[in-house]
């Protein structure tokens, strides 16, 4: 507790200083999306059961089964990645480790603190799922009480695994290498990622025609899901205390239980031991500085010289220096990985939706997907921002005298940071959208709308992430996921979706005329172009307005500083 | 003209008077020197003169532009130095001063005419190229005052020169004040090195709980403490009330024997 003591005073100040309205707004929200989440998931188990009980019930246990696979793995990356950053880089470390620590206490406080910020996340979002089983299946309190215990072994057994791979990473690569440890932790959560999506392929559960008889559906739903895997023991277990295969066995809830306790028990005595072996060598090689790389010169410079070459020279200065200081950090660019993971897979699930090209009804799904397809890269484009621009402002810190003090007003660096944020986030955009409209061969007038609306929102979206990221700073924080997971990263993530979702729905109706009438053969005429027309300059209004908006408050917060 | 002009000077931390009401004019081509105790409000003050914080009320005039109305233009003309030089870790020094430069809206050959004699001087020309992360406090002192320097400001602010330095260091710093002072500039300098004021400032100030107490030559203070021979360590400690520290007030050991 003692040394827990600094984090939680710092998270109390922050809760304070935040004031009512900050946690009524979050308190809010929250609510509003742990209740969507819940009535959505209840309403999709419900329906299972409603249709065929004895299906439904095989279904849910799938689907519980596949969602602890998906939370075991994002856990175990995020774990990591965590681990890397309490252990090796955070700032409270050199008082740790100079002060009379033993390193078992060490050890303790580091297991929860990965823990911890390591997996609320997955654990936040998961909640309404699990409430809706609870509810579903007519859980009693042993259900929750059961839940609880396996939320927390998975995170510790997250955290340990976290723990013990990166200080085993760090001693057998020389931690200068930092960015080799985090490329391979990020190489192979995508070859995993991928791998999973291989052996489970989700697809076909909702595609019962694709099996050679009915039994053989069934028995591919009863198979259990990596039944070597924790997230199968825990699903397991919950599922015998939910009833979820028709009886509550107590006996098979307690022994996958037990083996859950159990394997968290030795992984976590497992990373004590890889700690207690191999933490302090590998601090003391973490601080060691790394050698410039490929980022110092030539064709690096070259290329941030031609991107940035448009934008006034102060305004260049800062872009050239976040690029280069972002590469230059392993804790930052590793994280592209599981971007390049997420497109993947993104991708991936184009590529193997059953639509026939020839089909009407693929014509119209086809350039329906094409349509949501907008308001998902908006989301990707958002949650991309999130971690990425946001924290830009939060992110210079204690080096923000050097800004402050040279005559650049605040606007001039807030601009700065919203080119240098806006450039890569519409390549990247417009690059998703692009191929997603190749791969399911949309017609031209809509890959030209969903290019020019993904232009507008990829623009709205930096806005808000500068903005917002200036609104409310937080100039302390260790990293950038710590700003995306504060406030501003809240108040931002719903802002955001919101200003897509709304674009999309005013987008929608003109749309769905202009295809109605290329249906029927009427071809689109002056009418449907203006209600076209209508609606992108509508959308670029919204996105011109939430930008002005957010960088005035972004402005008007640093300035604010000034006065003291 | 001054090169510094404060009147009246206030701020205000919510209920907290930092700064009461402090007058002073630094000319041009003078080293000033700025000495109290700690919370004093030097660094307040200096952070005020750079255009990091705005006074409360009272005027502030650095170069000619008032730090309120045209903080830009005060920005222009003067170099400033924090006690604790938080530079990007990732950046090489190089990479630093271009990029300070480029702030300042000069050409790269500039910043590399403008930055060579300075790093020869401080020796560090052999890690200009290694990232900031790997330099010790001291080198960045002495990056941040290379950079500071880099577009030949009219007054030049610094807040604790000889933290963090070596004695080679400490006395290059001195030559470099005094022939700055040379060649017209201003510096204001902040400091609890009394030796250094003595040594370097034409005139020094002694602010505590937020006004001055004396000003002017080291001189003047000593007649002003009626301490005609004394160091200007004793005219500070008398002029700031502080006594020496009883013997009996240095804590026992734990065990309560000593060694």
């Amino acid at each position: 507790m003692t040394l827990l003591f600094p984090r939680l005073a710092a998270a109390r100040r922050e809760w304070r200083g935040a004031g009512g309205s900050r946690a009524v707004v979050l308190a809010t929200l929250g609510l509003a999306f742990w209740g969507g989440g819940y009535a959505i998931s209840a309403r999709i188990l419900r329906h299972f059961v409603e249709v065929d009980p004895d299906l439904g019930r095989l279904l849910g246990a799938k689907l519980l089964a596949l969602l602890f696979l998906m939370i075991l793995s994002f856990l175990v990356f995020s774990n990591l990645i965590t681990a890397v950053s309490q252990c090796f880089l955070a700032r409270d470390l050199p008082v740790l480790v100079a002060a009379p620590v033993s390193w078992w206490r060490l050890f303790r406080l580091k297991l929860l603190e990965v823990a911890t910020l390591g997996s609320w996340t997955a654990v936040f979002l998961a909640l309404p799922v699990w409430v809706a089983y609870g509810t579903t299946f007519d859980a009693g309190p042993e259900y929750y009480l059961a839940l609880a215990g396996v939320v927390v072994m998975i995170a510790l057994l997250s955290a340990a695994v976290g723990i013990m791979v990166a200080v085993a990473v760090v001693n057998l690569f020389p931690a200068r290498r930092a960015r080799d440890l985090m490329s391979l932790a990020g190489l192979a959560f995508i070859v995993g990622l991928v791998m999973l999506l291989r052996v489970i392929r989700p697809e076909q559960f909702v595609r019962p025609e694709d099996f050679g008889t009915w039994a053989e559906y069934l028995v591919s739903l009863s198979n259990p899901t990596l039944p070597w895997l924790p997230s199968y023991w825990a699903s397991r277990a919950l599922g015998e205390v939910l009833g979820i295969y028709q009886t509550t066995s107590w006996t098979v809830a307690g022994f996958y239980l037990a083996l859950l306790v159990g394997a968290t028990l030795l992984v976590v005595a497992m990373a004590a031991g890889v700690f207690w072996e191999g933490f302090r060598p590998g601090f003391s090689r973490a601080q060691e500085a790394r050698q410039v790389r490929w980022t110092r010169k030539g064709g690096w410079s070259g290329l941030l010289d031609v991107v940035s070459r448009p934008f006034p020279r102060r305004a260049r200065a800062i872009i050239v220096k976040d690029a280069t200081t972002f590469f230059r950090d392993p804790s930052q660019w590793s994280q592209l990985f599981l971007l390049l993971a997420i497109v993947a897979v993104y991708l991936y699930n184009f590529m193997v939706l059953p639509l026939d090209p020839s089909g009407g009804t693929g014509y119209f799904m086809r350039n329906l997907l094409a349509f949501l397809n907008v308001a998902l890269v908006g989301l990707v484009a958002t949650a991309l921002a999130a971690r990425f621009i946001l924290p830009g402002v939060s992110m210079e810190g204690r080096t923000l005298w050097l800004l402050r003090s040279s005559p650049m007003g605040v606007g001039e660096i807030l601009w700065a940071k919203f080119w240098g944020g806006l450039v890569p986030l519409v390549v990247l955009a417009e690059l998703l959208v692009g191929l997603s409209n190749t791969l399911l061969h949309t017609t031209p007038l809509l890959n030209v709308l969903s290019i020019v609306a993904v232009f507008c929102l990829s623009v709205a979206i930096a806005g808000l992430a500068v903005g917002l990221g200036a609104a409310y700073p937080r100039f302390g924080a260790s990293d950038g996921s710590e700003v995306a997971s504060g406030y501003a990263g809240f108040l931002f993530m719903v802002l955001s979706a919101l200003l897509v979702l709304v674009s999309v729905s005013v987008l929608a109706w003109p749309v769905y005329h202009s295809f109605q009438a290329t249906w029927l053969g009427w071809g689109v005429g002056p009418r449907e172009w203006i209600g076209l027309g209508g609606a992108l300059v509508a959308v670029a209004a919204m996105a011109g307005i939430a930008v002005y908006v957010a960088m005035r408050e972004g402005t008007r917060n640093l300035e604010r500083l000034v006065e003291g | 003209m001054s090169a510094i002009s404060i009147r009246d000077l206030r701020k205000s931390f919510g209920t907290f008077e930092v700064l009461k009401g402090i007058s002073l004019e630094v000319e041009p081509g003078e080293l000033y020197g700025f000495l109290g105790p700690n919370g004093a409000g030097k660094t307040t003050t200096i952070r005020i003169l750079t255009g990091l914080l705005l006074p409360t009320s009272g005027t502030v005039e650095v170069a000619g532009f008032d730090v309120r109305k045209d903080p830009l233009e005060v920005k222009r003309r003067v170099g400033y130095v924090p006690d604790r030089a938080w530079l990007y870790e990732k950046l090489t020094g190089r990479e630093l001063l271009e990029f300070v430069g480029h702030l300042y809206g000069l050409e790269p050959a500039d910043v590399k005419r403008e930055s060579a004699e300075l790093l020869d001087l401080f020796d560090l020309y052999p890690w200009v190229d290694e990232l900031v992360e790997a330099y010790s406090h001291g080198m960045r002192q002495k990056l941040a005052m290379t950079a500071s320097l880099l577009h030949r400001p009219e007054v030049l602010v610094i807040d604790e020169p000889m933290i963090g330095l070596d004695p080679k260091s400490a006395r290059r710093m001195k030559t470099l004040l005094m022939g700055l002072r040379g060649r017209g500039t201003t510096v204001f300098l902040s400091t609890h090195t009394l030796e250094v004021a003595e040594a370097l400032c034409t005139r020094v100030a002694i602010i505590q709980r937020g006004e001055i107490v004396a000003s002017g030559t080291i001189e003047d203070l000593r007649r002003e403490s009626r301490h005609d021979d004394g160091s200007l360590e004793s005219i500070f400690l008398r002029l700031t009330g502080e006594s020496e520290l009883p013997e009996d007030a240095v804590p026992a050991s734990p065990s309560g024997d000593g060694p």
